[in-house]
């Protein structure tokens, strides 16, 4: 495991390179973003890390704040800090060049907030079923959470069992009674038409036609100066996990 | 069965045995001692249903057989176009069988 120290925070960092070192510094590279409370950078690497190092992309992986094994301190949650957490860690790996990023769901949102606040530091941007900051977002986030407290989202879990079941909750509980997360969310403002358009990356959108998000992807659509939708038939908010090969063909086309 | 086939059976043998004490070394830093002792690691070991392995511990496992391997053992085409559910679903034996062909491939 590889530990790396950025806005005075260690973080979880797993970078992939298929080619030499120093072979290739002209190679992109490329970021992954994953999602919030009930993820970590595991399901980003295992689906579509290894296809992008294979293209040739330096690839780095990071378990964001409170997330998988990073630390877990009890404030710092808002968007903003998370963009915070992204420039220090750019800078801790030493990274040369713009940055491609890939974000899932809340990830999506994090490379569009962090695009828009470093845009000669991006180069491009692949949201998948990404949070869209229309009015109220993090008021729904806090409700979705919420809902999966519940247990309401038990059938979308149920193949975890035992010691993974406990890691998860570990997190999930942490995230939700040891910091300052919901209620960071809870007061988090949309973007002004003047934030989406200091996105000067080109940005390429998929959301799956069965997404409560989809809706949504017409705010981007209007205010995104690059912007790109494409809708996976069929698909839903785990399209990542649930349809990768998609996914991955759509990140190959992308890229190249 | 010639001698030379039979030569080769026995080295693809040897080699399959020495993945799989490596990834069961592996295995046993990933998950712990205190968990690995109670399950014995052999090639029908299934990550999910025996180790209950999570899938940032599969991460691990994958820095550390890429660590040790080199871009030899290449994970994106072992993972291919399987879902994540279907990585959770793999053995030991499929992992050590895919790393010893590409081992001995070099």
């Amino acid at each position: 495991m590889t530990e790396v120290v950025a806005n005075n925070l260690r973080f979880h960092v797993q970078r992939l390179s298929n080619s030499e070192p120093g072979s290739a510094s002209d190679a992109p590279t490329v970021l992954f973003l994953h999602g919030l409370v009930v993820d970590n950078l595991s399901s980003l690497y295992l689906t579509l890390a290894t296809a992008t190092a294979d293209l040739g992309a330096h690839t780095i992986c990071y378990d964001q704040r409170g997330h998988g094994r990073s630390e877990r301190p009890a404030t710092g949650y808002t968007l903003n800090d998370s963009v915070t957490d992204l420039n220090a860690l750019i800078a801790a790996l030493d990274v040369r060049g713009p940055v491609h990023l890939v974000g899932n769901s809340y990830g999506g949102l994090l490379a569009l907030a962090y695009a828009a606040e470093h845009p000669d530091r991006t180069a491009g941007l692949l949201l998948i079923e990404s949070v869209v900051p229309s009015e109220g977002w993090g008021d729904r986030i806090v409700e979705t959470l919420s809902i999966a407290r519940t247990g309401a989202y038990d059938d979308r879990l149920r193949h975890l069992k035992g010691r993974k079941w406990d890691n998860l909750t570990k997190q999930f509980l942490g995230l939700f009674h040891e910091t300052s997360l919901l209620a960071d969310m809870a007061a988090e403002q949309p973007f002004t038409p003047e934030r989406f358009a200091a996105v000067e990356a080109p940005v390429h959108a998929l959301f799956g036609s069965e997404s409560d998000l989809l809706p949504d992807a017409s705010l981007l659509q209007k205010h995104l100066p690059h912007f790109e939708l494409t809708v996976l038939e069929g698909q839903s908010h785990m399209m990542l996990t649930q349809a990768s090969g998609q996914v991955r063909e759509q990140l190959r086309t992308w890229l190249s | 069965m010639s001698s030379t086939e039979l030569t080769d059976v026995v080295g693809d043998y040897a080699a399959e045995s020495a993945v799989l004490a490596t990834v069961r070394h592996m295995l046993v830093e990933v998950i712990g001692e205190d968990y690995a002792l109670g399950v014995d690691i052999d090639m029908d070991t299934s990550f999910n249903r025996d180790l209950e392995l999570e899938s940032i511990e599969f991460v691990t496992l994958s820095a550390k057989l890429r660590e040790h391997y080199g871009n030899s053992v290449n994970f994106a085409a072992f993972l291919g176009d399987k879902e994540v559910a279907e990585v959770a679903e793999l053995t030991v034996g499929e992992l050590v069988t895919y790393i010893a062909g590409c081992v001995s491939r070099d």
